[in-house]
């Protein structure tokens, strides 16, 4: 008779997890081509389809912090620093939301300069910004505005909507010598994103400074504004 | 509508989900190139890639059983299979900073993380374009091996200071380390550093410390390193390298231990665990390690029969003979028709039978491994070689024992540990006198022929010293100073005679030999300069 191996529990969440998102990868790429080739963007068919992609996007950016805040936390993530193109960057980032920014109407624009490189690990900074466009589809009324400039030796990349504005437990302000205060779990997913945010951040480091996010009412007409700060 | 295209352009691509590479080939499409290809595996690719030179491969990181898309990427290369501009995209599910960690060689152009849809797959492959274009005249001068040509390309572009500065640096400061010019790579990662905290600025700055000997320093910046992110397993790998040529052996399996528990998917890191917990005599390390390295190599091009030989090795000396011997049959199952797989197989199977007492066994498999060794003597990998010889000695067949010796210190008569290895098997086997007058006579062989072809070229006798060498590189076809000093006289006679064609592809075939052999040489470029030279010149005058 063989005995069991020992069961690993985070092993086979991090297996699953790969799986999943290997599957949800398929899925997404099949709505993508069935929205591409819609030639009625206000048909019904069409407004389904771009939910479900807004979902399965949801749930993609979810994998993704799950897995890499697993990762990062078991020492098992190898940050990857190069230096990109920031408006190359956040263009392909804005690209990859473009159906729905279409499909809800929203007002995209993109101030950044055009030799402007900095240093960061692209595939975290990715699943960052993927997951704050994600949310702000919900709370935005029809405006969505990203910016990156140099400021004080960090990449400031912003994101502010014209919603409502995050909610007093979410704000989150940088307190130079404290490391940030705990994120409140209690709306889950903008739990998650913030933490997941935040541990990316801080994996960013140079000359002994590490990088951080700040959540503010300050967007467009008190809108929900979110900055992440690398150094 | 796109104002660009892949118009004129071949795509390749690898992924084993048929409903993946449908979307792929609908989100290319548009762009019109004028062939795609589709693959659902490496082998596959592999084929296409034999009869088409594609000029972009878009392969998926994970394809299931067989090659992953890492290795499809590093045989391609290693058989020259790319052109030099060709683009290669690795898709992959999640983070690629591990693969990216892997040998700077061998790197696709451009990773892309799934999900990602038409918009940005188009844009990313535009911007791959131009920035190929951009750097086409460096690639080019790469491919040629013109190093120099290269470095100066890159200082023509970084002139303007680029946005793109540090690409260019990264690329200019290899080249740097391939010409050997490790001071200057040195002080360019210095100032690289000084502006900011770049990782793999570091990276290369403690591999030029290494290969200036200069292992303390290195120590210190792969420890730092590994101390600022403790999962660079790259960094892990490099802190082993150094500890062994510190002779330091329990340090560097330390760090082994620890890289190959954070990432045990690599062939040639487990083969440097098994070959160094050998050393140290800890079999279990080794017996697993070497089990991993077969594992995992199946389907690299970089497997190798030797690592089935050290398994077995292993094996015997944890008195487990007959596991030894399904190892070392597995040899000729995982190698097919592979003459020196087919050596090491017999060399293994002679050393499993020796160990368990059956000469009469032994002596068969060692008899088929010396006919082996007679037709090709050049090749077996010099550990193998050295096994051969004790095994030779062990069973009373001194003359075969000195013939392969004869052989080795012919092509490596300036390598200090190979020579002191050999001895140490002819005197463990009671024979330190004849072993040392065979190393000696050996060595002093070759550097008579030197000698005596030196001052042939001295003497202006060139067609005599060119000769000489060329008698001297076919029999010794590894030994690197023959093989420069054969480019050399050749050369002499081409500026002399003003004679280009007849000869420029020998002294390239010498000097090739050379940078297999020691991709470090300087020699080397300085020769491959000077046959640069004598072309231009000829042309010149010719003109």
């Amino acid at each position: 008779m063989s005995t069991m191996p020992e069961f690993d529990y985070s092993t086979l969440l991090a297996n699953s997890i790969h799986e999943v998102k290997n599957s949800l990868n398929m899925l997404l790429n099949s709505v993508d081509q069935v929205l591409v080739d819609q030639e009625d963007n206000t048909s019904e068919t069409y407004h389904i389809f771009s939910q479900i992609q807004y979902e399965g996007k949801r749930v993609n950016d979810d994998l993704v912090g799950l897995l890499a805040i697993y990762r990062i936390k078991n020492e098992q993530y190898s940050i990857n620093i190069d230096d990109y193109c920031v408006l190359d960057f956040l263009e392909e980032n804005l690209g990859q939301h473009e159906i729905m920014i279409r499909h809800r109407k929203i007002e995209k624009e993109l101030e950044c300069d055009n030799n402007l490189y900095w240093f960061f690990d692209r595939d975290l900074i990715t699943g960052v910004i993927s997951n704050v466009i994600n949310n702000l589809y919900k709370y935005t009324k029809n405006k969505i505005h990203v910016s990156a400039e140099k400021e004080d030796g960090y990449l400031v990349i912003r994101i502010k909507d014209n919603g409502p504005g995050y909610p007093e437990n979410m704000l989150i302000v940088h307190e130079e010598s404290d490391s940030q205060k705990s994120i409140s779990f209690d709306n889950s997913n903008t739990g998650l994103g913030l933490y997941f945010s935040r541990l990316v951040a801080e994996q960013h480091k140079n000359k002994g400074r590490s990088g951080y996010i700040t959540t503010t009412n300050e967007g467009i007409d008190g809108g929900g504004c979110f900055s992440l700060y690398l150094p | 509508m796109a104002i660009w295209s892949l118009k004129g352009k071949k795509v390749l691509i690898i992924d084993d989900f048929q409903e993946m590479r449908v979307i792929l080939r609908t989100m290319i499409e548009p762009l019109a190139p004028d062939m795609i290809k589709l693959a659902q595996n490496g082998e596959e690719a592999i084929e296409h890639m034999e009869e088409t030179k594609f000029d972009l491969v878009f392969c998926d990181y994970n394809l299931g059983k067989g090659k992953d898309g890492q290795q499809v990427l590093e045989e391609a290369k290693h058989r020259e299979l790319l052109n030099f501009s060709s683009i290669y995209m690795m898709a992959t599910a999640e983070n690629t900073s591990e693969m990216v960690m892997g040998a700077i060689d061998y790197l696709p152009d451009d990773y892309i993380s799934k999900p990602f849809n038409r918009t940005v797959i188009h844009a990313r492959l535009k911007k791959l374009l131009e920035k190929k274009e951009n750097l086409n005249d460096i690639s080019q001068a790469i491919s040629e091996k013109n190093f120099k040509k290269a470095i100066t390309y890159c200082d023509q572009l970084l002139e303007s200071k680029p946005a793109n500065r540090l690409d260019l640096l990264k690329t200019k400061g290899e080249l740097l380390i391939k010409l050997g010019e490790y001071d200057k790579a040195a002080d360019m990662y210095e100032d690289i550093i000084e502006e900011r905290d770049i990782p793999w600025a570091y990276m290369a700055l403690g591999r030029v410390r290494y290969l200036q000997n200069d292992y303390e320093e290195a120590l210190e910046i792969f420890e730092g390193l590994v101390k600022e992110n403790p999962s660079n397993v790259a960094a892990y790998d490099w802190l082993a390298k150094t500890y062994e040529a510190m002779n330091d052996f329990n340090k560097a399996q330390e760090m082994l231990n620890i890289g190959v528990a954070k990432s045990p998917k690599s062939l040639i890191r487990q083969r440097n665990l098994a070959q160094v917990a050998y050393k140290n005599e800890d079999l279990e390390t080794a017996k697993s390690a070497y089990e991993h390295a077969i594992n995992v190599g199946q389907h690299s091009c970089y497997k190798q029969p030797d690592d089935y030989n050290g398994l077995a090795k292993t094996l015997v000396d944890s008195g487990k003979p007959d596991d030894a011997m399904h190892v070392a049959e597995r040899i000729a199952k995982d190698f097919k028709n592979d003459s020196n797989a087919e050596m090491v197989a017999a060399i293994t199977e002679g050393m499993v039978h020796t160990s368990k007492g059956d000469t009469e066994a032994a002596s068969k498999r060692l008899d088929a491994a010396l006919e082996l060794f007679n037709q090709n003597p050049q090749g077996l990998s010099t550990d193998i070689a050295l096994e051969l010889t004790d095994l030779c000695l062990s069973s009373g067949k001194e003359e075969q024992a000195n013939e392969i010796t004869k052989n080795l210190i012919r092509n490596h008569h300036d390598d200090k540990d190979l020579i002191e290895r050999t001895q140490k098997i002819y005197t463990d086997a009671g024979k330190s006198d004849a072993g040392s007058e065979l190393i000696k006579n050996t060595t002093s062989e070759i550097v008579e022929i030197n000698n005596k072809g030196a001052h042939l070229l001295k003497d202006g006798k060139l067609e005599e010293s060119i000769e000489l060498f060329m008698k001297a590189a076919r029999g010794m076809p590894d030994n690197i100073v023959v093989n420069l000093n054969a480019a050399y006289s050749i050369m002499m006679q081409m500026q002399k005679t003003g004679k280009i064609k007849k000869y420029t592809s020998r002294v390239e075939s010498y000097l090739e030999r050379v940078h297999k052999i020691d991709p470090t040489n300087k020699k080397y470029h300085e020769m491959m300069e000077m046959l640069q030279q004598i072309i231009v010149k000829a042309k010149t005058k010719a003109a």
